[in-house]
């Protein structure tokens, strides 16, 4: 842990963790605990890529907004399969903006402007990448 | 109570929008300068007795438009993806619009029906 130049506490993203593929949109952070956070970036990759992180869906558009509209689907089949296997209900929410988010809540998706921010934040390796601050590279 | 709008896709998934809500009796709306005292969701309420309302969407942020009939379901769509400098305007024979940021995580033609509740 560090302190930045404010004097508060954390440590942002490192160069490793954003060479696998974290702190960039769009991505999933699931609340694992208070204030923890997983963070599963999804790349849409026209051919594996070694190295990255994450959901990868194979996709040959250019333009990384035509891959958008498939974002609930793949958010709702990776909550499936979250769900499924530690067998509990998962609080999630797909993030494609620092002011766009949808989060999934007991029976709907609900879309805010408010996105998660802070706390501990982990890979899917459950190490931790951030600490107390912005979960996306600015 | 605040008004919601539930947006259902043929997947089943339903997405609920809690708009910011501007009742208009204009005819021609700046919409730029609404956004800067409402943010998105936006949801215009025109009330005047014209067949059809101008936006002006110049210098907009990037949005998609779903223009909504009286009962708020869907009637049709504008994308506002502002790329070079220029005026850009569109007209909505709609009461109602309903501003979203874009991208969108779902396929706009996806939508099969859109209602309204109250929040609790």
């Amino acid at each position: 842990m560090s302190t930045t130049k404010n004097n508060d506490i954390g440590f942002s993203l490192s160069s490793e963790s954003i060479a696998e593929g974290h702190g960039k949109f769009p991505y999933i952070i699931v609340r694992m605990h208070y204030a923890i956070y997983m963070q599963m970036p999804i790349h849409f990759i026209p051919k594996k890529m070694e190295g990255l992180r994450g959901i990868m869906v194979n996709s040959q558009f250019e333009d990384q907004a035509a891959n958008f509209p498939y974002l609930l689907d793949i958010s709702s089949e990776y909550k499936q399969s979250l769900d499924a296997k530690n067998n509990r209900n998962h609080r999630l929410c797909v993030v494609l903006s620092p002011e766009q988010a949808y989060y999934y809540e007991e029976n709907e998706i609900r879309f805010s402007p408010s996105i998660p921010f802070g706390g501990t934040l982990v890979n899917s390796r459950q190490e931790i990448i951030a600490m107390g601050n912005s979960h996306f590279i600015s | 109570m605040q008004k919601q709008l539930v947006v259902r896709l043929k997947s089943g998934h339903e997405i609920t929008f809690v708009p910011n809500e501007v009742i208009l009796n204009n005819t021609f709306i700046d919409v730029p300068s609404l956004l800067n005292e409402n943010s998105f969701p936006l949801l215009i309420h025109f009330t005047h007795d014209a067949l059809v309302s101008t936006l002006n969407l110049s210098k907009m942020p990037d949005c998609a438009l779903l223009h909504l009939k009286d009962d708020f379901s869907p009637k049709s769509a504008t994308l506002c993806l502002n790329r070079d400098v220029g005026d850009f305007a569109v007209q909505s024979q709609c009461k109602r619009v309903l501003f979203i940021p874009f991208p969108l995580p779902f396929a706009i033609p996806d939508i099969t029906s859109i209602h309204s509740t109250n929040k609790k």
